[in-house]
C-alpha cells in the first residue's frame, strides 16, 4: 500500500505557504536586548515525531523505506527523524508528516488528534507560532503485520 | 589563522596537548589546564555555567565553528572590541520550554562572569538549541 492521503491542512496563516513567511504578531521573541535564541531545524523536527508519536491510532512515521533507512542512520547518528520534514523562520514553523495509522482508526480523528498535539508540544517548548502541519498517511497498519513480515523474512533465510 | 601561535589565547587554551619541543623532556600535568585571557576565561564560564542550568543537557557542539579550538567546543567567541565578547552558545536541551531556558542561560552566564570579575567584557549571549533530548 503505497498510496499516501494527504489531508487538508489546517492553517493559522493567512497565506498559501505561511511557514516560508516571517514576523507574527503576540508570539514569544527569540530576540532580546541581551541575545539571540535561535533554534535548530532538528529540534522542532524531534518535537514533532515525538508528539505525532503520542496520539492513539498512529503506528509509525514515515514510510516503509524511509522508515527503515531512518532505523539504520539513527543506528549510526546521523539520522534525522524519518517522516518529519519541518521548514524554520525566525519566529514560525510548518510541518510536514508522513504517517503510518493503525487500521480501524479514523483518519480525519487521527490527523486532528496529530495536528493538534505538535502545534502545542512545538509551541509549548519552542515559542514558535506553528503555521501548517500537513499530514500524510501513507500506509495503514494491521495487529498482524509485523508477524507477518517477520514470518516472511524467516522462510527466504532458509 | 594557519597557526595557532598568533593567538595567544587559543595557544593557551590548549595545555592538555602542549606542542613538544625537541629535547625537552615529557612532563606529566598534575593540574587542570590554565586558561588566563579574559577571552578563554570567558568562554570557559559561560561553558560551565550553561551546563549547570537545569533542563540544559550539554553541549552541541558544531564542527568548524567553534573560535577556541576542542577545549571550548560547544561555544563560539567574537571579539566585539575594548575587550568586550559576544558569545554564541550551541545547546542541547531536554523537552522543556526553550525560550525561558535560554533566558536562564543568559542569567547564569551573567552571573559566573559577574562572579569572575568578567562582566565588563561579556557582551551578548546567544543561545542556539542544536537539539532536544527526551529525559530518562
Amino acid at each position: 500500500m503505497a498510496e499516501s492521503t494527504a489531508t487538508t491542512p489546517q492553517t493559522t496563516g493567512q497565506s498559501n505557504s505561511p511557514a516560508r513567511r516571517t514576523g507574527g504578531e503576540g508570539s514569544p521573541s527569540l530576540q532580546s536586548e541581551k541575545g539571540l535564541t535561535s533554534i535548530a531545524d532538528a529540534v522542532v523536527s524531534k518535537v514533532a515525531g515525538i508528539a505525532a508519536r503520542e496520539v492513539a491510532g498512529v503506528h509509525a512515521l514515515g514510510g516503509g523505506v524511509g522508515r527503515a533507512l531512518g532505523a539504520m542512520t539513527q543506528r549510526v547518528g546521523i539520522g534525522g527523524d524519518s517522516g518529519v520534514s519541518v521548514e524554520v523562520g525566525e519566529r514560525e514553523t510548518a510541518v510536514d508528516l508522513v504517517v503510518v495509522v493503525e487500521y480501524g482508526e479514523s483518519i480525519p480523528r487521527v490527523a486532528e488528534g496529530i495536528r493538534d498535539n505538535v502545534t502545542r508540544r512545538i509551541e509549548g517548548i519552542t515559542g514558535l507560532d506553528v503555521t501548517e502541519v500537513n499530514i500524510a498517511v501513507n500506509d495503514l497498519w494491521f495487529p498482524g503485520d509485523d508477524a507477518q513480515d517477520d514470518d516472511e523474512s524467516q522462510s527466504r533465510v532458509a | 589563522m594557519a597557526d595557532g601561535q598568533s593567538r595567544p589565547d587559543a595557544a593557551q587554551a590548549s595545555p592538555s596537548s602542549p606542542a613538544r619541543v625537541e629535547g625537552t623532556p615529557a612532563r606529566v600535568e598534575t593540574s587542570p589546564p590554565r586558561v588566563q585571557g579574559p577571552r578563554d576565561r570567558l568562554a570557559r564560564a559561560a561553558l560551565d555555567a550553561a551546563l549547570r542550568v537545569e533542563g540544559v543537557a550539554g553541549l552541541a557542539p558544531t564542527p568548524g565553528l567553534s573560535s577556541l579550538g576542542p577545549l571550548f567546543a560547544g561555544v563560539d567567541v567574537v571579539a566585539q572590541g575594548r575587550d568586550r565578547y559576544d558569545l554564541t552558545l550551541h545547546l542541547a536541551a531536554h523537552l522543556v520550554p526553550l525560550l525561558p531556558l535560554a533566558d536562564a542561560v543568559r542569567e547564569a552566564v551573567a552571573t559566573a562572569s559577574r562572579r569572575d570579575g568578567l562582566a565588563g567584557e561579556l557582551g551578548r549571549v546567544d543561545v542556539r538549541f542544536e537539539a532536544v533530548e527526551a529525559q530518562r
